[in-house]
């Protein structure tokens, strides 16, 4: 044999064995679904990770709100602006945020204001600010475009951190969580058990808030207000012809009511539901109107730690019920400790997404550390609604209002029964396949039958080392692949046929065969893998996995073809053992001549 | 074995052409009307919505008493009984106005009559789908589309020529739109993993159509003056085995997903199917027509040039 052809051989060899031994943690992850962390420490580290339509789990996509949070510190600015100006002696500013167009409207006393209002900016506020145009007594603001990326971008990651963190917490094994598009985030928990706690708490993500109580620092004040703001929005609701039922969602009622009543309203305030659980009535919910300052507030980012507790309920005894205590960390601080320490005696809302969770009073000042008391309800509830909450704070409160915008549950069992129905469908045309080669085209069918296998071998081996998650539509595009294998086999078998009839040797048969089908399964093959390719970019999820391993399956086709299988063929020609190939043409076949 | 000996098949295509563009063009023009009236049956990937798979453990559970229960809440119900032995099965799809607890407002309002989950009845699956995803996917599937026609048209004029490009193109497109026709008339959900099977339908047809072209190039080479019908001919009756061949495969390997694959792979399997018959059909009776119209075209000068160089 040629030393060229025994190189070869010998390459194939090591190709098969590599493929095994890379193949073996898949096929074992397969045969045990529910204990894909067991792997045998032997085993190479290539098993492909099962997809959550094969595992179960919970599948979720997470829109942040980037526009608001720009639209916020727009505000926050604002407000830098006002006390800057105030600093320098120029009074009487206003500023309002324009939703729409992103912008920051100040508003001057007087046009000789304006201009030193201008000024301010341009001195102090540079790298942040930029103007889009002034006349009259307002200058026109918006955030420099470096900024508004650095915002968009880092409150996206930070969202992320946070997130990551909550999930750690709650300990899901293997969690994916990335960033997709430029506001979104998608969040996959294979075999998560509780589907709907996992999905409340991360559903729950909210912007967590400190806020002072409007005026009040006793309870009669307090009760006065709520029944004053009570029938101010009974009013607004008769006027408007609407409820409470009418909107889905707490918070565009809660705009609704705050957009009627602000004339009404004191300057800086808004308007805020607590849920207040009725003991005696289950599930009856009402909703507490509170007053909050929207100047006198603190962000919930800056909290250390917070954890559960338990504690009285008054001041003297009764049953001890769970409750939420927190730590600030060094920057906030000072920051609550100057907040509690300019309203000592006043009420602190807790505020979670704009619903007020706790109001305690503030007796003195509070730098380190605190205590948040829940609604009511059973100690078990409660213990729970606790915990989730101090995990909430815990994990770090949001930079951001994150929504929910896709999510998937798929239960264990039918996971179990798409890996069923897959290892089937696997079979079953892996075995047509294997009968009809040998069949139709004899011995080289027979060798077709091999390639094939292998081929799929490594198909499964390269996409488990390169991480590749195996999904539903990733078996089908492997029983595709197999289909397709075939046709580039059948095409070179169809060739050498035809040289067959046109009289050539053996050895001639072969080369001419591969070498004229090249072309053919380069382009066909290519005209494949664009659409796969293209799939790969825009496809999300699952229609991914089915993308990568068409691509995949397209490459390790053309490898086989071409290379693998030919080395067979000139190896077993040149090893004596074997003068001709049978390529199932039967009786019609030439009559053998030696190579 | 052999089924077909390339030296004995003469069959005349050429001959068939006009006749197969007309039902080609025809079915072409219904299924894009079948695609605004009545129009596609967009699942919620696209459109937005729950879809959920109950299991109620009571096995007499009446499907127009839940339907009565859930049509207030909801727009555009749907509900297919799954038939399971001994429980009652249901494949729910609804949208409602507010997609954040679409879900939520679907297992409360279950749970109201028929009992707590878990108990019950249970949730094998459960999809929420908020409006912007669709609008997304509707964006990137178009997309994808496009440039997967773009691109593999480039290569073609790239690796062949001009004759040879709008064919693929047509190819491409006359594919696409008849399985997507046959998609609505057989009242198939249109979901992402339909978009992958189109899309993966475009390469195996131009993958088809090749394979055709490769052999009128081969011959065109040896042949270049000789009358386009007959290298035509040529090229698809020697490469009629591979073809069939490749397609039975392909087909049987569908069929086993078809009615092997469970549920998730049903639609998937059909219109590759499907798909691929087109496929086949398409590259004798679409693509090759349009070469020698093309040829015509834009080589016709070439051609007689070079018939009257040799003379």
């Amino acid at each position: 044999m040629e030393k060229s052809t025994r190189l070869k051989f010998l390459f194939n060899v090591a190709i098969t064995l590599a493929t095994v031994w890379m193949l073996a943690p898949t096929m074992w992850s397969l045969a045990h679904p529910d204990d894909t962390d067991k792997i045998p420490a032997w085993m190479p580290k290539t098993a492909m990770k099962l997809g959550l339509d094969l595992q179960g789990g919970i599948h979720m996509v997470m829109g942040v709100d980037l526009d608001k949070v720009v639209r916020d510190q727009l505000a926050s600015y604002g407000r830098n602006v006002e006390s800057a100006a105030d600093t320098a002696g120029v009074k009487g500013l206003s500023s309002k945020v324009i939703d729409k167009d992103f912008e920051l409207e100040i508003t001057a006393g007087s046009p000789v204001d304006r201009e030193k209002v201008a000024d301010i900016v341009s001195k102090d506020f540079s790298g942040t600010l930029e103007f889009v145009g002034d006349s009259g007594n307002i200058v026109v603001l918006r955030l420099s475009r470096p900024q508004e990326d650095y915002i968009r971008t880092k409150t996206l990651e930070q969202s992320i951190e946070t997130i990551r963190n909550r999930i750690d917490e709650f300990g899901v094994a293997e969690p994916i969580i990335s960033r997709k598009g430029d506001s979104q985030i998608l969040v996959q928990f294979p075999g998560a058990k509780e589907p709907e706690r996992l999905k409340n708490l991360i559903g729950q993500t909210a912007q967590l808030n400190f806020q002072i109580v409007h005026e009040c620092t006793d309870g009669a004040c307090m009760a006065q207000w709520t029944e004053k703001l009570e029938t101010w929005i009974k009013d607004a609701e008769k006027a408007g012809n609407y409820q409470r039922e009418t909107f889905p969602r707490l918070s565009d009622y809660r705009a609704k009511i705050n957009t009627d009543l602000a004339a009404k309203l004191p300057k800086d305030t808004i308007v805020s539901f607590e849920r207040v659980r009725d003991i005696n009535v289950n599930g009856a919910v009402t909703l507490r109107p509170f007053l909050l300052s929207t100047t006198a507030l603190l962000s919930g980012e800056y909290i250390e730690n917070a954890y559960i507790t338990q504690q009285s309920r008054s001041q003297m005894a009764g049953p001890e019920m769970p409750v939420v205590a927190f730590q600030m960390n060094a920057v906030g601080a000072p920051l609550m400790g100057k907040l509690t320490g300019e309203h000592v005696n006043r009420y602190m809302a807790i505020v979670l997404d704009g619903i007020v969770k706790s109001a305690p009073v503030i007796n003195s000042e509070i730098s380190g550390s605190g205590i948040i008391t829940l609604g009511s309800g059973g100690f078990e509830e409660m213990s729970k609604e606790a915990g989730d909450l101090a995990l909430v704070l815990r994990a770090g409160a949001l930079p951001a209002t994150i929504e929910v915008q896709e999510e998937r549950v798929i239960g264990p069992s039918i996971g179990r029964d798409a890996i069923v129905a897959g290892k089937k469908a696997l079979m079953l045309s892996g075995l047509f396949v294997l009968l009809f080669t040998a069949l139709y085209y004899g011995a080289a069918g027979l060798i077709a039958g091999f390639v094939t296998a292998v081929n799929v071998g490594m198909i499964v081996a390269f996409l488990g080392a390169m991480g590749a998650t195996l999904t539903l539509p990733g078996i089908a595009g492997v029983v595709l692949t197999i289909g397709m294998a075939v046709d580039a086999l059948i095409i070179i078998y169809e060739r050498m046929r035809e040289e067959v009839r046109l009289g050539r040797t053996p050895k001639q048969v072969v080369t001419l065969g591969f070498e004229n089908a090249f072309s053919t399964i380069l382009d066909s093959n290519v005209t494949t893998a664009i659409g796969a390719f293209v799939l790969l970019q825009y496809g999300t999820g699952s229609i991914r996995g089915f993308a990568l391993t068409l691509l995949v399956g397209i490459l390790v086709n053309v490898f086989t073809a071409t290379f693998y299988a030919r080395n067979i063929f000139e190896t077993l020609m040149q090893s004596k053992i074997i003068q001709r190939i049978n390529v199932g043409l039967g009786a019609k076949e030439l009559t053998e001549v030696h190579a | 074995m052999e089924f077909f000996n390339p030296k004995s098949i003469k069959i005349d295509f050429v001959k068939m052409f006009p006749v197969a563009l007309w039902i080609s063009g025809l079915l072409t023009v219904l299924s894009l009307i079948s695609l605004v009236f009545p129009g596609m049956n967009y699942g919620i990937d696209f459109r937005g919505g729950v879809e959920a798979r109950i299991t109620f453990n009571a096995s007499d559970v009446n499907q127009g008493e839940l339907r009565t229960l859930l049509e207030p809440h909801f727009k555009n119900l749907s509900i297919v009984d799954v038939k399971e032995a001994g429980k009652s099965e249901f494949l729910i799809t609804a949208q409602a106005e507010d997609a954040k607890t679409v879900g939520k407002t679907l297992t409360d309002t279950i749970s109201t009559k028929y009992g707590p989950q878990g108990e019950a009845w249970n949730s094998s699956q459960m999809d929420v789908v908020g409006p912007k995803v669709g609008a997304d996917l509707r964006k990137s599937a178009i997309l994808s589309l496009i440039y997967t026609s773009l691109l593999v048209a480039l290569y073609m004029y790239w690796r062949f020529d001009m004759r040879y490009t709008p064919g693929v193109l047509a190819c491409i497109l006359h594919d696409l739109i008849m399985t997507a026709g046959f998609l609505v008339l057989t009242g198939r959900e249109f979901s992402t993993t339909i978009v992958a099977a189109l899309l993966t339908l475009a390469g195996y047809s131009v993958n088809d159509t090749v394979v055709v072209f490769d052999r009128i190039r081969e011959l065109d080479k040896k042949y270049p003056t000789r009358d386009r019908g007959l290298v035509v001919n040529e090229a698809i009756n020697s490469t009629l085995s591979r073809t069939i061949l490749t397609s039975t495969t392909t087909i049987v390997s569908c069929l086993v997903l078809f009615f092997v694959g469970g549920p998730a792979l049903e639609d998937f399997a059909l219109t590759l199917l499907f798909g691929i018959f087109v496929g086949t059909y398409s590259s004798a009776f679409v693509a090759s027509p349009l070469y020698i119209w093309a040829d015509k075209k834009f080589f016709s000068s070439k051609n007689a040039a070079l018939a009257h160089a040799k003379g």
